[in-house]
């Protein structure tokens, strides 16, 4: 089966939290007709639908039908299919990927599924995704305490150190002490 | 110096005297001896720059052996100076007097022997200065290297601080009774002591600055030595309260070193009439406090540990109190701990010979103590493996015992130079003498000698 | 006790100076306390701070993807295609690849596969590579930063500055860094090579050395050598930026293939945040057993072109 796609231009409907759904593909099968929507503003890494409608051409909801998402992708030096995900058609004929696009440019989706005995069918529809550069995946260890950090650690060391310079310097105060008379044991330390 | 000197007085300077201007035969064959096994550890040291770690027993699995139970050791002795000398002193406690010199160098010297371990124990020793071109302030060794460096310094300023009226008096006394090059050092380093008023106030300035400084120094010393181990995430380590743990073992660690020192120390150069069995008592007091802390310390460890039996503790018990270690360990508890204690508690065996001994116990036991902790801390598996074992080699053991030669050789050296004790804070414990309303009285000028002498 | 610090003024004959600290004494030493503790590393620490804004290097130019954000390399391991390399009979293959491909000295085993018991009394072979922390304990305790993490997330080892003090080996909990107690053997080939953190040979004797998760070959889009010598294809290498792993033969994408199929960090609770996860199985995938003990023990064959080869035990 030869599965057909084609851009619709449709109204933007209203945002409302979610980005707006444009219809971007039909596909028409023997049986199944099956309507593609995606999201019409997606973002790099934010979560969006993909709605695929299956219903056949009496405009009858097709229930209950296993349907897989995919993409073909390449990495690594491979080349691939890649399963997004899956869902089963609810009573109105309704399959959704909830799917984060994670990279730029234009992906192709692919709806697959298996109408009662037939064949394996395959519906496209194409999703292109602006760049935006940002990096969505930081690694995070550590929980920051303002004033908590080395700089106090390098304080307290230079403290202490300024500390021992001070007793140098009584050291050096000894030793260039004014020539006065000796004197006993007085003033000394530790006499009780 | 225009003061009234009594034959007691005499006699002290003479006793502080003695050991610098004759040497017996006796000396020269112990200095020969340390020599002899240093220069052997210094030639296993050499077989291990050139071949690598790889002659030493320690692996992968157990990477961390004998040099570092050895520096652990060594920095845990050290806390015998700051805590006769410092808090005795803050405390004002006069008994301290005879003891405090030799405190004072034994941490100085511990001090030394414990960093050299460290920097034996690298890989590449080469590359050591790398951990001032690049060192990082979140690592637990640049806190090691921060906390000892400070402490010697410190150490050095609070020996030689209350050395300088000594050394004056060396430089006074000692000219033509020994050879140049060591009056040469008296001069220097008495720094123009005459014994002048604004003298004595700056020298108690920048000892009193010392002494308070000395004390939060060597707690964080050891407690940072001890964080080397217990901030990893390793089953026996993995605890909180090996800081005061770590102190209150170097601290006991410490003062048994002290008492063996001075024990021996007093019989060599005759100081009964200074150091008494009352400091070997008192000590012992001290000794038998710490022991019972360090049991306490033992007991909060393995009950907690034990009550929930986590990942690792059961291993590390088997091996700990029933398997492999278990002879160090039980011989740790009973016989460096326990026993110790009840040699303190009894009064029969506290003297100085019940004392001593009770000191070489703890010295051994607490030399044991670090050596479990590294060795059977790394043997806990952390994936599925069958523990590894260690065993030091030739090498390992050569080094270690150059490493206490060492210790005793700069001992050795130290009295052969320097002061033994602090005769200005002796002399001030001068016994004086008070006329007995039933005695007849004396002629002027003349000091009736109190019998027996100072000590007691 | 007398007061040192007496505070009679100008008093008698007596001078200031040997008396009494000022104000400007007190400044002026603790300008000299800073001063003092400059060598130390205070000064290199500011600077590469300032430099850089945050602690980690990288060497050479990091992975990016299309778009240009950094790649967050990540490994796969699916437990239900490991049996220790028991149906082909021989070493784990795995550590087989990478102990060649980077002339892994012996006893080291970057990768290493280790049987674990499973509840019950079955086994379970688990590759372990280095797991790449994002809480890493041996970058912690590094004091020389010798071993850093990377802005792609790896965590890798300079042994031009390592000073072989052995702390990060006493920090790591899953056994994964390994101490070239001797000279290592080095072939003949690699005696030239130029060193670099992602290319450690040859390896230096007195440092440490560990798995660096072959960042340097995903960037000209090769695989690893773990992942390609893997004859199930159970490990996956993948990146979180883009979401997507792959074992040579098939692409998944990572946040599903995790999701899905429970996987799992080794020693969750030490909260070190590996980038290696596991998805629990014991081999039933490709057949084997659960009670089906033993692997063949590991081997070096390289070792014996080097003339004397110094090795040691782990």
């Amino acid at each position: 089966m030869k599965s057909i796609a084609f851009k619709a231009a449709a109204a933007v409907l209203g945002a409302v939290g979610i980005a707006a759904l444009s219809l971007t593909g039909t596909a028409r099968a023997a049986h199944v007709v099956v309507d593609i929507t995606v999201p019409d503003q997606p973002a790099i890494g934010q979560l969006m639908e993909v709605q695929a409608h299956f219903h056949s051409e009496s405009n009858e909801a097709i229930a209950d039908m296993a349907v897989t998402f995919h993409e073909e992708v390449t990495f690594g030096g491979v080349t691939s299919d890649v399963e997004l995900g899956g869902a089963v058609t609810d009573e109105d004929g309704f399959a959704a990927l909830t799917y984060d696009p994670r990279t730029a440019g234009t992906h192709e989706i692919h709806v697959r599924y298996t109408y009662a005995d037939g064949e394996e069918e395959d519906a496209v529809a194409s999703l292109t995704v602006p760049a935006t550069g940002q990096q969505l995946y930081r690694s995070t260890a550590g929980v920051k305490i303002p004033g908590l950090n080395v700089w106090l650690l390098m304080a307290l060391v230079a403290i202490v150190w300024a500390i021992l310079l001070s007793v140098a310097f009584r050291v050096i105060a000894i030793a260039h002490a004014d020539e006065l008379p000796p004197v006993g044991r007085a003033g000394s330390i530790g006499s009780s | 110096m225009e003061e009234v000197t009594s034959p007691w007085r005499d006699r002290l300077e003479e006793t502080a005297l003695a050991p610098v201007t004759g040497t017996s035969r006796a000396y020269y064959a112990w200095v020969a001896f340390l020599l002899v096994v240093i220069a052997w550890g210094v030639y296993a040291y050499s077989r291990q720059l050139q071949d690598g770690l790889v002659v030493t027993g320690m692996r992968d699995r157990i990477s961390w052996g004998l040099y570092i139970t050895t520096f652990v050791f060594f920095i845990g002795i050290s806390h015998a100076g700051t805590l006769i000398s410092a808090i005795l002193r803050v405390s004002q406690a006069r008994w301290r007097t005879p003891i405090t010199r030799m405190a004072e160098f034994i941490t100085l010297v511990s001090l030394i022997c414990g960093a050299l371990f460290v920097i034996i124990d690298l890989g590449r020793p080469d590359r050591v200065l790398n951990v001032i071109r690049y060192g990082r302030w979140q690592s637990p060794i640049v806190w090691d290297v921060l906390a000892i460096t400070t402490y010697i310094t410190a150490s050095t300023a609070y020996l030689f601080l209350p050395m300088i009226p000594d050394l004056a008096l060396f430089r006074d006394k000692l000219a033509g009774r020994v050879s140049g090059w060591r009056m040469w050092l008296y001069r220097v380093l008495s720094v123009r002591w005459r014994g002048t008023h604004s003298q004595w106030q700056s020298m108690g300035a920048a000892m009193t600055t010392a002494m308070i400084l000395i004390i939060p120094i060597a707690v964080s010393v050891h407690t940072v030595v001890s964080w080397i181990f217990a901030m990893t995430l390793r089953e026996p380590w993995n605890s909180t309260i090996f800081g005061a743990f770590f102190v209150a073992g170097a601290i006991f660690s410490g003062v048994a070193m002290l008492i063996i020192v001075m024990a021996i120390l007093r019989k060599v150069y005759h100081l009964e009439e200074y150091i008494t069995e009352k400091h070997f008592v008192y000590l012992g007091y001290l000794l038998g406090t710490f022991s019972l802390i360090m049991v306490y310390g033992n007991v909060s460890e393995y009950l907690t540990t034990g009550y929930k039996m986590s990942e690792g503790t059961e291993f590390h018990f088997r091996q700990l109190f029933l398997g492999e270690f278990a002879g160090f360990y039980w011989f740790y508890l009973l016989g460096g701990l326990v026993l110790p204690g009840l040699l303190i508690l009894l009064p029969l065996t506290r003297n100085i010979w019940g004392v001593v001994a009770a000191s070489v116990l703890v010295v051994a036991a607490m030399w044991v103590e670090r050596y479990f902790i590294v060795v059977a801390g790394f043997r806990v598996p952390l994936m599925p493996y069958e523990p590894s074992t260690y065993a030091p080699t030739w090498v390992e053991i050569s080094v270690v015992a150059a490493g206490f030669a060492l210790f005793a050789l700069l001992i050795t050296l130290f009295v052969k130079i320097f002061p033994i004790m602090a005769v200005w804070e002796v002399a001030e414990d001068e016994p004086t003498t008070e006329p007995e309303p039933a005695v007849a009285r004396l002629p002027n000028g003349a000091a009736p000698e109190p019998a027996g002498g100072a000590g007691g | 006790m007398t007061d040192g610090n007496d505070r009679e003024g100008s008093q008698g004959t007596q001078p200031q100076h040997s008396r009494t600290i000022g104000r400007r004494s007190v400044l002026r030493l603790i300008g000299l306390g800073a001063l003092s503790i400059a060598p130390f590393p205070i000064l290199s620490t500011a600077i590469r701070t300032a430099i850089s804004g945050h602690l980690t290097r990288s060497e050479g130019a990091v992975a990016r993807t299309a778009d240009g954000r950094i790649r967050q390399w990540t490994m796969i391991i699916d437990l239900r295609r490991c049996d220790g390399c028991q149906s082909v009979e021989k070493p784990p293959q795995c550590t087989a690849a990478c102990i060649q491909g980077h002339f892994a000295p012996e006893p080291m085993e970057w990768i290493q596969v280790f049987e674990g018991e499973l509840p019950g009394g079955g086994t379970q072979f688990i590759p372990t590579p280095c797991q790449q922390c994002q809480n890493p304990p041996c970058v912690n305790v590094c004091p020389v930063a010798a071993t850093f993490s990377t802005p792609e997330g790896t965590v890798l080892i300079d042994q031009d500055r390592c000073i072989g003090c052995r702390i990060c080996m006493a920090a790591c909990p899953y056994d994964r860094r390994f101490f070239n107690w001797g000279e290592a053997p080095v072939p003949e080939e690699a005696k030239l090579a130029p060193y670099d953190a992602e290319h450690q040979v040859p390896a230096r004797k007195g440092t440490v050395m560990k798995c660096d998760f072959c960042p340097d070959m995903m960037r000209d889009d090769v695989l690893p050598y773990c992942v390609q010598g893997c004859p199930n294809d159970a490990i996956y290498y993948g990146d979180l930026e883009e979401d997507v792993a792959t074992n040579g033969k098939q692409i998944v994408a990572a946040s599903r293939f995790l999701s899905r199929n429970q996987a799992y960090h080794l020693r969750e609770d030490l909260k070190t945040k590996p980038r290696v996860y596991y998805i629990p199985g014991h081999g039933e995938d490709v057949g084997r057993d659960a009670f089906t003990k033993g692997r063949q023990p590991t081997q070096w064959p390289w070792i014996k072109l080097v003339k004397g080869a110094r090795k040691w035990k782990r």
